[in-house]
């Protein structure tokens, strides 16, 4: 079987992001430090258990985004993928799903892959676009939100379960190849290993322009700035040390009569 | 200019989602004077009562009505839509769990824009629309112009445009497109669907609810909200990532793809405050925040906020307690 994984790098919020004053500002630029999308570790863990079930498996990650990623894709492989892919972009259009879905489309299109992952979102835009969009990209099925997942290569169809509202589970046959968008909490990944890392390292990663997928950008959606979100309530922000806090918040508590009496 | 404005209706059991009324208010706030049209898809007379129930509120409702259509497959809808929609529909769905999964591939499919998730609609601006998302945890508000003049498909967040009395007594117009739905047939087969297993503990019932988050940091330290929660005479729920982590059951969790809850006090340790977890506490309760992250959404939401390490701080709140 052949699996692409789809993966992001990601900043931490406060290096992406300048809290000032009057308006926040995202600062990422080709210097800020990516790591693996918390999403997508549960995209590599879910590939690295298929090819343990199905010997011979070959796991393929790939990547859209800035020098940076690579470390997230390096790490990714560490985990247990065979091979790494980083189609070269700056930050913000890897912020752009379109322009993602299309660079791993082009990309995908020219190989074998029975089975495309990606985590169900990003953690800085929260966007829940990149699976779904691959899939069309490419004319195939899909499903998101996807908690488990049984590859039936010999019927050449996936069984899943994703997951809804309330926690109701959705079952799901899907014709492979098919695109799977993974819910969190769907494994447990593991930490990278040295030997795959120094095997990830030493087998390298290799760098793809859009330009050569025949990928132009094309914005239909341009940020026009930030802003801070409005506050539902006015809450009343504790001071002091953390004993007088505590004190302070046990008093709020039984003077709203929210405890009950002999507490 | 921009195209017509379809609103999509999710339903089940022939009652229409909150989503139905909510998208009628972000359609107003787009172009209050543009008439927007309900699709609703379904079979038998489930889906004739939620098209009839529609005409309340919108001034047409277009039903289209197909055995396949019974269960709302996102591949099997979405070639519906493409098949009877305009192509430069200005489309409306629930971001959810079904938006999530039809939304994106439906814009690729009709080559219009797609906005996910937005929580605030400034207005149009010719063939732009502007509107309002949030990135990074739900700590920044992004302002968005995209480009709808050959239509697009928005997600809106649930629960922000709240429905109101300006809405009702449209004695709009059932138009039936099933003829138009086209072929039909799907590489996704939906078997069934299977509710949560149910736990030792119903958060659900719950008054005084102690959650925690990932600010817990380790599993063992989960043993000091347990002591929380036993003095103040409160249950212990949490968010995602603690059950992602099998820390604590699913049953436990509080959020859209959790429990929802009602309680009147809820305690929210390092826990940061994703819109799916607010999601899931409803009635308005008296929250208090605990996070060490002073930009945590959770404090927009807080009737009191603990800018506080959880792990230092709950103890010394649980012997304030004891006395």
């Amino acid at each position: 079987m052949n699996i692409l994984a789809c993966i992001k790098g990601v900043p931490e919020v406060e290096d992406a992001v300048a809290f000032n004053a009057d308006a926040p500002d995202v600062i990422a630029d080709a210097s800020i430090n990516l790591r693996l999308n918390r999403f997508d570790e549960f995209v590599a863990e879910a590939s690295v258990v298929l090819k343990t079930r199905f010997p011979g498996t070959v796991i393929d990650i790939v990547s859209v985004g800035p020098e940076n990623a690579k470390k997230a894709i390096q790490r990714a492989m560490g985990m247990g993928a065979d091979a790494g892919y980083h189609i070269l972009s700056d930050y913000s259009q890897s912020c752009d799903a379109v322009y993602v879905a299309n660079c791993i489309g082009q990309f995908a299109g020219f190989r074998p892959y029975d089975l495309i992952l990606a985590g169900v979102m990003s953690e800085d835009m929260m966007q829940s676009q990149t699976g779904p969009m691959v899939a069309q990209r490419l004319s195939l099925p899909w499903v998101t939100s996807v908690i488990h997942v049984d590859v039936r290569p010999d019927q050449k169809t996936v069984y899943v379960e994703r997951e809804l509202e309330g926690g109701i589970r959705e079952m799901i046959d899907v014709t492979l190849p098919a695109v799977l968008t993974l819910q969190s909490g769907i494994n447990e990944p593991r930490y990278p290993s040295i030997s795959n890392l120094i095997r990830a390292i030493d087998a390298g990663v290799e760098t793809i322009t859009p330009e050569s997928l025949g990928v132009v950008e094309k914005k239909t959606a341009m940020i026009t700035g930030y802003s801070y979100p409005e506050k539902t309530r006015e809450g009343l922000i504790l001071e002091g040390t953390i004993k007088e806090k505590a004190l302070a918040l046990l008093k709020i508590l039984r003077e709203k009569g929210l405890l009950e009496k002999n507490r | 200019m921009a195209g017509q404005v379809f609103a999509y209706i999710k339903h089940a059991q022939g009652v229409a989602d909150d989503s139905a009324k909510e998208l009628v208010m972000a359609a107003k706030k787009i172009n209050a004077d543009a008439p927007v049209t309900a699709v609703v898809t379904g079979s038998g007379a489930d889906l004739d009562k939620v098209c009839k129930d529609m005409t309340a509120f919108y001034k047409a409702v277009w039903k289209i009505d197909n055995a396949a259509l019974a269960y709302p497959n996102g591949e099997v809808v979405r070639k519906a839509l493409v098949n009877v929609l305009p192509g430069d529909a200005v489309v409306l769905l629930p971001h959810d769990t079904f938006g999530m999964d039809l939304g994106p591939g439906l814009s690729i499919k009709m080559n219009s824009s797609f906005i996910a998730d937005i929580v605030g609609i400034e207005g149009l601006d010719g063939g732009a629309l502007k509107v309002i998302r949030q990135e990074f945890s739900g700590q920044v508000s992004t302002h968005v112009s995209a480009d709808i003049s050959n239509g697009a498909v928005i997600n809106v967040r649930s629960g922000v445009f709240q429905a109101d009395d300006s809405i009702g007594g449209a004695n709009g117009q059932l138009e039936d497109k099933s003829a138009a739905a086209g072929d039909l047939s799907a590489k996704r087969k939906y078997l069934e669907t299977v509710q949560a297993a149910v736990g030792d503990v119903d958060i659900t019932k719950s008054d005084v609810l102690v959650s925690v988050g990932r600010g817990i940091e380790e599993q063992d330290n989960l043993e000091l909200i347990f002591e929380l929660a036993k003095a103040m005479g409160a249950d212990v729920s949490c968010s995602r990532p603690i059950v992602d982590a099998k820390w604590l059951e699913k049953s436990r969790q509080v959020g859209t793809s959790g429990q929802t809850v009602k309680p009147k006090v809820y305690l929210a340790l390092g826990i940061s405050g994703s819109f799916q977890h607010l999601g899931g506490i409803k009635g308005n309760p008296f929250i208090v925040a605990v996070n060490k992250n002073s930009k945590a959404p959770i404090f927009q939401v807080a009737e009191v906020g603990v800018e506080a390490n959880i792990i230092e701080f709950v103890p010394e709140l649980t012997a304030a307690i004891k006395g």
